[in-house]
């Protein structure tokens, strides 16, 4: 019995179903008479998707109670529309020959890229193919010498990412806007951006060959951005003609990025132009050069070591990020980091949960921030220009500012609160446990000194992100108590990370508050509330 | 060691394997002799072959165990192959290929196809699709030859991947490609019969995703 004797049997459709002939009609039958349906009981339309998959069941249950009337008008909703193509069907040996997928993939194999493409849109089965034996001739194919990319028509498309192409040895670009990567192109030995390429934003390369100096040629570098260097030692930085690329283009580049790259520092610290400088991961230790680094406004430090950081540090700095996800042995922090004066910083971000700049943090950030009344300034003066600050705190810092800075304990205390502290102190007759409760509440103290003198800091600051990590529960308390009574010198956007689950609603009722991202933290969506304030939660953790 | 012992030798052993002739039976129950050597084009075959003979010769021993010499090889079923995915018309122009294959074996076809090798194609295609159908030049019967040759073509492939004969795989793959190529997506509908079972929507969002390729 076949399925659509079956199907007839069930449903008492004998005659009805004498229009599907065959086995084959029976797919687009079911489908059609499906759609029919759908007109007919609205109340099926809910989902496409659920809809089609659950095709067959729905049908079934409902042809069982569907009366010959709502039957025949949905025959009726079918007759109109063209009915299937039997020669299509029947005798289309090509579409019977798709169906076997691997067969179909082999023919496409003799077909170009041009060919492959066209084949995409013929139906939906040859672009499935198509698709498949696109990627098998691009993708580790060692006829493939050259790939050319020509993006004008993807105006949306900011990056390029190049598979591997092992066996590509030249590359052509058109079109691309912005970012450009091209890695893991072993073979790679040239790289022609064509005149069309209005402008690039970025250029990374990386396990790549590619000899800049044919890229020299090119006008199109003229608008290039960014200059990322992936692993290169001082030889290959001259033989692959970086520096010359450097010197041709450093009018118009902004940054460079160094990674894992050894390269003599003068050489690219001499271009005026370039105010940008990132550097990731292992450096080669080298010495600081005596180079006058005013032109230097931005520095990123991410995971690196050996970077000469004091001599990077001047007044002129605007931006630094100092991220440091892992341990290093040893990092040079010299004692003259207190002479470093960063009254030009506009943006700020350390994130060093293994206390690699801790020097740094204790001996240049903490005292601008807690000693800045010793030292007969005010803060704003140190941080007048601050508007960005990204900052990850945990409790050990104070521990170690605490010991830095007992001995000006009485110059530091100056905000009155030191009455609390001092009641408890006659009820408690001595010994250690005694001496732990006295350093405890001397800790917390000195936190909300922090905190109250950090926020006050603070007060211009725009955007203002808070990490906590590892054992950060005192620190946080005291964040959020601080955050509950004052309210008004709230910054304009403040990230909380992770942790504060009650102080969302209280930062949120604050008029002057205009934005709160409290990322992995407890807030809901229906605390965006009315009240004019911008809450972005990218992902909340419950 | 005279002549004729040398000859008797001769034919004997491998010689004597190699000229055996073996029956291809057709999905339709048409037998075709097809001499082994040939016959082992197929991959399909020598599998069959390969595993038989095993099959055989453990018989054989067993046999000879048994002390009955008199059950022995060269039954007419011993060598016939079934192949009942393959219909006799398609049956005989793959025999076809494989014997004009032994004679001049077939040079590798480029991938993708470049127009420089498309004569070759085409050359040994319709050389083996000539030795079987003349082809008739009236118009009236030019579309029906057409669709026929197509569905003919279609079936070689099949079979030829059913029996594992990669240079006949490859020869009608690279000549379906080249009747692909260069097409546009409504000629290729149109010279195949393919139903178009894009919505208009999707239509329009593929051609969107291709039309960088469209301007170049």
């Amino acid at each position: 019995m076949t399925t659509v004797d079956r199907f007839g049997l069930l449903c008492d459709l004998q005659g009805i179903l004498s229009q599907a002939a065959n086995e084959l009609d029976f797919p687009d039958f079911v489908v059609r008479l499906g759609g029919a349906l759908q007109k007919i009981y609205p109340q099926f339309a809910d989902s496409k998707t659920i809809f089609c998959s659950l095709i067959f069941q729905q049908l079934y249950q409902n042809l069982e109670n569907t009366s010959e009337e709502a039957l025949k008008e949905a025959i009726e909703y079918m007759k109109p529309r063209p009915q299937r193509n039997r020669n299509t069907n029947s005798s289309n040996s090509l579409c019977m020959l798709a169906l076997n997928t691997d067969v179909m993939v082999y023919v496409f194999q003799y077909l170009e890229a041009e060919d492959l493409l066209n084949m995409q849109k013929a139906c939906r089965r040859f672009m499935q193919i198509s698709r498949m034996a696109l990627r098998t001739l691009f993708k580790n194919n060692e006829r493939v010498k050259m790939m050319r990319l020509d993006l004008a028509t993807l105006p949306t498309m900011t990056c390029i990412k190049l598979w591997p192409y092992y066996f590509a040895k030249t590359l052509y670009v058109e079109n691309c806007g912005a970012i450009m990567s091209v890695k893991d192109c072993a073979a790679m030995l040239q790289m022609v951006i064509t005149r069309n390429l209005p402008y690039i934003e970025e250029l990374c390369y990386e396990d790549g060959n590619i000899d800049f100096y044919d890229v020299l040629m090119s006008c199109f570098f003229h608008k290039l951005k960014i200059l990322e260097l992936q692993p290169c030692d001082k030889h290959e930085f001259r033989a692959r003609g970086i520096d010359k690329f450097l010197e041709h283009h450093s009018e118009t580049l902004t940054t460079i990025r160094v990674i894992d790259t050894c390269i003599p520092l003068s050489e690219l610290f001499q271009y005026q132009n370039i105010k940008r400088y990132e550097f990731i991961g292992r450096m080669e230790r080298i010495s600081v050069p005596s180079f006058p680094f005013h032109h230097v406004k931005e520095i990123v430090l991410e995971d690196c070591s050996n970077v000469p950081l004091p001599g990077l540090l001047h007044a002129k700095l605007e931006v630094l990020h100092i991220i440091q996800r892992k341990p290093v042995p040893y990092f040079p922090v010299p004692v003259f980091f207190t002479d470093v004066k960063l009254t030009k910083l506009r943006e700020f971000e350390l994130f060093d949960p293994y206390h690699v700049f801790q020097s740094f943090f204790v001996k240049v950030i903490l005292p601008m921030i807690t000693n800045y009344s010793l030292l007969g300034q005010s803060p704003i003066r140190h941080f007048a220009c601050l508007e960005r600050v990204l900052l990850t705190l945990n409790n050990t810092y104070f521990f170690v500012d605490k010991l830095n800075t007992n001995n000006n304990n009485s110059n530091s205390n100056d905000d009155g609160d030191n009455g609390n502290d001092d009641g408890d102190n006659g009820n408690n007759g001595g010994g250690d446990d005694d001496d732990d409760d006295d350093d405890y509440r001397d800790l917390r103290k000195h936190m909300r000194d922090f905190v109250k003198k950090i926020m006050t800091v603070f007060a211009n600051v725009k955007y203002l992100a808070l990490k906590f990590e590892g054992n950060s529960g005192p620190l946080i308390d005291e964040f959020q108590n601080w955050l509950y009574t004052n309210p008004y010198l709230m910054p304009l956007l403040l990230e909380l990370h992770p942790h504060f689950d009650t102080v969302a609603d209280s930062v949120l009722f604050q008029s002057d508050v205009r934005g709160l991202c409290v990322k992995h933290g407890f807030l809901f969506d229906d605390y965006s509330l009315n009240c004019g304030v911008r809450v972005i939660c990218p992902k909340l953790e419950k | 060691m005279s002549k004729e012992e040398k000859a008797a030798n001769e034919s004997g052993g491998l010689d004597e394997e190699e000229q055996i002739e073996l029956q291809l039976k057709s999905q339709d129950s048409i037998s075709f002799p097809v001499k082994k050597d040939i016959a082992m084009h197929s991959a399909l075959i020598k599998t069959i072959w390969s595993a038989r003979n095993r099959i055989i010769k453990t018989k054989q021993k067993i046999a000879c165990l048994k002390l009955k010499f008199n059950e022995t090889t060269g039954d007419q079923t011993e060598t016939e192959i079934p192949l009942p995915n393959v219909r006799s018309a398609i049956l005989k122009r793959v025999i076809s290929f494989m014997e004009h294959h032994h004679e001049s074996p077939m040079k590798e076809i480029e991938k993708p196809l470049k127009s420089s090798n498309m004569r070759e194609v085409m050359q040994v295609f319709l050389k083996i699709n000539n030795n079987n159908n003349q082809r008739k030049n009236t118009s009236t019967n030019k579309n029906k030859n057409t669709k026929g040759d197509q569905e003919t073509l279609f079936e070689l492939i099949l079979a030829a991947n059913y029996m594992d004969i990669k240079p006949l795989l490859d020869l009608t793959c690279a000549k379906v490609a080249s009747m692909l190529k260069g097409k546009t997506p409504e000629q290729i509908r149109k010279q195949f019969n393919i139903a178009n079972d894009f919505t208009p929507e999707e239509e329009e969002a593929v051609r969107a995703e291709n039309k960088w390729a469209e301007d170049s």
